[in-house]
C-alpha cells in the first residue's frame, strides 16, 4: 500500500470558550476524532454545516492551529518534524472570502511573489519569471501586476489567491469554500480553473465546502462531517447514489437545483443545530433524525467501514 | 385583477465621481396578490436597487424616477416621506439579508417584533406580544415565550432568520420583498425557510417579491422570474417555461454555469461566461450583454434592443428570434 499523501489521526480540537462575564471557560470540541487520508492526485472534499468543525481541521493541517490530542502525518512523516518553512512549501490555502485574503496595499504582483521571497529560493529574475508563469496559467493578464487588490473583480482576486497558493508548487492544497463568495457566473470559471490545475500538475486537494452540487463536480471523495464527527465518507459516486447516513441524506435532498417542476425538498429534519458546548448524548445527530430510537441516546454509534464505504450510524 | 405593486420603466442612477452610474435601466415588473416574482442576477445588477427604489429607501446619493409606480392602485408619487413611513412595516414589509446585522443587539426579540405593530395598529402591547408569539410558532420557534426575552445574540443563523421573517409578518402587509433571505443559512435549514415562507404567503394570501443570486431557489419556489443584467430585465417569464426553455444568452449561459448532481458530468468543464460585468457609468449603446455573448452580431452593438414579447408574461431582450436561441442552447447542451 503506498502512503497517503496527508493522513489525520484522531485530530481532536478542543477551544475553551467563555460561557459569560463571572462564569469559567467550558470546554467545546470542534474536531472529535477526526482521521481523513488524502492520497497523491485525490480530490477530497469535506462537508458539512457551519460549525461543524471543517475549518478547524483545515487550520489543524496548515499548521495554524494546534490540535489537543492526534497527529497529522505528512508524506509518511509527522507534520511536527518538519519546518514551519517546509510544511508552508507543500501545503498552502486557498481561502473564501478573496476580498479579505488580499492584503490591499500589496500589489499583484508583491502579493504572488511573497511566498517566493520569504522561501529565499532562487534570484531576483527566476522570481519574475516564476510570476509571470503564475500569472498566465490562472489567467491573469499581465499588466495586473502593479493594480492592487480593490482594481480586481471578485473572480480575478480568487485567481490572485490562487497564483499566490501555487507559486511555490505545493502538494497539497487546502480550499476553504474557494466559490462561495462568487458570482455564479465567476463560480465556474474558478472550477475550471481548479480541475484544469489538478490534471496539468498533479495538485491534490482538499475542499472544504457547503455546497454539495460543486462537490460532486469535483471531488473523487466525500466525508461529511457532524458536529466535530466524520460520520459518512465514501467516493463521491457511491456516496451519491446511495447515502447511508441520513444526514447526508438529508444534505442530498436539500441541494436546490434549477429544476421548477421538483418543489421544495422535504427534509424531516428539526431546526436546532445543537450547541456545541453542550451536544447531546449518544449519536450527536439523534435529535434531528428521523430514525433515532433509544439506543442512539445512549452511546455513539461505531463507524462501520464497508467497501470502502464508512458511515457512523446505527441504521447504516 | 390589478396588480398589488406595478412598476413601469424605473430607472436608478448613482451619482460617483467618475461619472453618473446606471444602476437600473428601465425596469418593469408586476406583482399579484399571492403571488411570488423572483429578481434574480448577480451581484451589480440592480435587483436590490430596484426594491429599495419601490420602498423609498434608496441611499442618499442614489435617484430614482418611473413611469409609474402604483402599490393597491394608489400612485407612489402622491405619498408624501410621512406617509411612506406609514406605509413601510405595515402595508409592504421587508427581510432583509443578514440576520446577524439588521436585528438590534441590544434590544430583545420581543421589543423588536413588537414594535412594528405598535407604530403602525392601535394595539396594547399585551396583543402585540401575543402576535409575536403566535407568529414566532407560525415560523417553527419552540418555546415563543421565553424567545421574546433573549437577544439575538443567543439566537443561531436559522433562529434569527425565523425571527425576521415573523417580525417582517407582524402588520399582516399584503406585499412581502425578501432580499436574500436565506444566503447567509445552511442547506439543510435554507429548504426549511423557503418552505416556511412559501406556505405562509400561500396562507395569508401576501404577493412577494424573492431578490436573489441563487437559480436553484428561484426555480423551487417562483411563479414568475425576471432575470436582471446591468440594470435591466433580460429575460422574463413563468418559472417552469423560463428555465426549460431559456431565450436569452444570458440566462443560457447562466445555467450552464451550474454543476447539477446527475446532469452535469463530474470532473468536465463547466460551461462559463467570459469576461466580467461591465460597469453601467455613462450612457451605453447596444446590447448590455454584448461584450460576454457567443452569438454577438454586428447589429447588437447599434442598436437599441427592447424587451420582445412572445407570450402573455414571456419577453427576452435579444435581437436573435426564439428559434435560434431555442437552437442555440440545444447545441450547446449536446457538446
Amino acid at each position: 500500500m503506498t502512503t497517503a499523501l496527508l493522513q489525520t489521526e484522531d485530530i481532536t480540537k478542543v477551544y475553551r470558550v467563555s460561557a459569560g462575564v463571572f462564569k469559567g471557560k467550558l470546554p467545546l470540541t470542534a474536531a472529535n476524532g477526526v482521521s481523513i487520508n488524502i492520497n497523491r492526485g485525490e480530490v477530497v472534499a469535506l462537508v458539512g454545516e457551519s460549525g461543524c468543525g471543517k475549518s478547524t481541521i483545515a487550520k489543524i493541517i496548515l499548521g495554524l492551529e494546534q490540535a489537543t490530542s492526534g497527529q497529522v502525518y505528512f508524506d509518511g512523516q509527522p507534520v511536527t518534524a518538519m519546518g514551519r518553512k517546509e510544511r508552508a512549501r507543500r501545503i498552502q490555502p486557498i481561502f473564501q472570502d478573496p476580498y479579505s485574503s488580499l492584503n490591499p496595499r500589496k500589489s499583484i504582483g508583491s502579493i504572488i511573489s511573497l511566498p517566493y521571497r520569504i522561501h529565499q529560493i532562487g534570484n531576483k529574475s527566476e522570481m519574475e519569471a516564476r510570476v509571470t508563469e503564475i500569472m498566465d496559467t490562472v489567467g491573469l493578464p499581465p499588466r495586473f501586476r502593479s493594480s492592487y487588490p480593490n482594481q480586481l473583480s471578485g473572480g480575478q482576486r480568487q485567481r490572485v489567491a490562487i497564483a499566490r497558493a501555487l507559486v511555490m508548487r505545493p502538494e497539497l492544497v487546502i480550499c476553504d469554500e474557494p466559490t462561495s463568495a462568487l458570482d455564479v457566473s465567476v463560480q465556474s470559471q474558478i472550477l475550471n480553473l481548479l480541475l484544469e490545475l489538478r490534471e496539468n500538475r498533479g495538485l491534490t486537494y482538499l475542499i472544504i465546502t457547503h455546497d454539495l452540487s460543486v462537490v460532486e463536480h469535483i471531488a473523487s471523495r466525500v466525508a461529511v462531517m457532524y458536529l466535530g464527527r466524520i460520520v459518512e465518507e465514501a467516493a463521491t459516486d457511491k456516496l451519491f447514489k446511495n447515502p447511508r447516513h441520513p444526514y447526508t441524506q438529508a444534505l442530498l435532498t436539500s441541494v436546490l437545483t434549477p429544476e421548477p417542476r421538483l418543489g421544495l425538498p422535504e427534509t424531516h429534519l428539526g431546526i436546532a443545530y445543537p450547541n456545541p458546548i453542550d451536544p447531546p448524548p449518544g449519536c450527536t445527530f439523534h435529535p434531528r433524525c428521523p430514525e433515532a430510537d433509544d439506543r442512539c441516546k445512549k452511546a455513539p454509534p461505531q463507524p462501520i467501514d464497508e467497501n470502502d464505504h464508512m458511515v457512523a450510524c446505527y441504521f447504516a | 385583477m390589478s396588480a398589488l405593486l406595478e412598476v413601469k420603466d424605473l430607472h436608478v442612477n448613482i451619482s460617483l465621481a467618475a461619472g453618473v452610474l446606471h444602476a437600473v435601466r428601465g425596469v418593469d415588473f408586476s406583482v399579484q396578490r399571492g403571488q411570488t416574482l423572483s429578481l434574480v442576477g448577480e451581484s451589480g445588477c440592480g435587483k436590490s436597487l430596484s426594491v429599495l427604489a419601490v420602498m423609498n429607501l434608496l441611499p442618499k446619493k442614489a435617484t430614482w424616477r418611473a413611469d409609474t409606480i402604483t402599490f393597491n392602485g394608489q400612485p407612489m408619487e402622491e405619498i408624501s416621506e410621512r406617509r411612506m413611513a406609514d406605509i413601510r412595516g405595515s402595508k409592504m414589509a421587508m427581510i432583509f439579508q443578514e440576520p446577524m446585522t439588521s436585528l438590534n443587539p441590544c434590544y430583545t426579540i420581543g421589543n423588536q417584533l413588537e414594535e412594528a405593530l405598535l407604530r403602525h395598529k392601535q394595539t396594547s402591547r399585551n396583543e402585540a406580544r401575543q402576535r409575536a408569539i403566535f407568529l414566532l410558532e407560525k415560523v417553527g420557534i419552540t418555546a415563543a415565550a421565553s424567545r421574546l426575552k433573549q437577544y439575538p445574540h443567543q439566537l443561531s443563523g436559522g433562529l434569527r432568520q425565523r425571527v425576521m421573517i415573523a417580525m417582517g409578518l407582524m402588520c399582516d402587509p399584503p406585499l412581502i420583498i425578501a432580499d436574500e433571505p436565506t444566503t447567509a443559512l445552511d442547506v439543510t435549514i435554507q429548504a426549511q425557510i423557503l418552505a416556511l415562507l412559501t406556505s405562509l404567503q400561500k396562507e395569508f394570501d401576501m404577493g412577494m417579491i424573492l431578490i436573489t443570486h441563487d437559480l436553484g431557489v428561484v426555480a423551487r419556489t417562483t411563479d414568475t422570474v425576471a432575470v436582471m443584467y446591468c440594470g435591466q430585465v433580460v429575460e422574463t417569464g413563468n418559472a417552469t417555461e423560463l428555465f426549460e426553455n431559456p431565450l436569452h444568452p444570458y440566462t443560457q449561459g447562466l445555467l450552464r454555469c451550474i454543476p447539477v448532481p446527475g446532469k452535469t458530468k463530474p470532473g468536465e468543464h463547466l460551461g462559463s461566461i467570459p469576461g466580467i460585468v461591465p460597469t453601467p457609468i455613462g450612457e451605453q449603446t447596444g446590447c448590455v450583454f454584448q461584450n460576454r455573448c457567443a452569438y454577438v452580431l454586428g447589429d447588437c452593438t447599434s442598436a437599441e434592443v427592447t424587451l420582445t414579447q412572445i407570450a402573455a408574461g414571456r419577453a427576452y431582450r435579444c435581437l436573435l428570434s426564439p428559434k435560434v436561441c431555442q437552437k442555440n442552447m440545444s447545441e450547446s447542451q449536446s457538446r
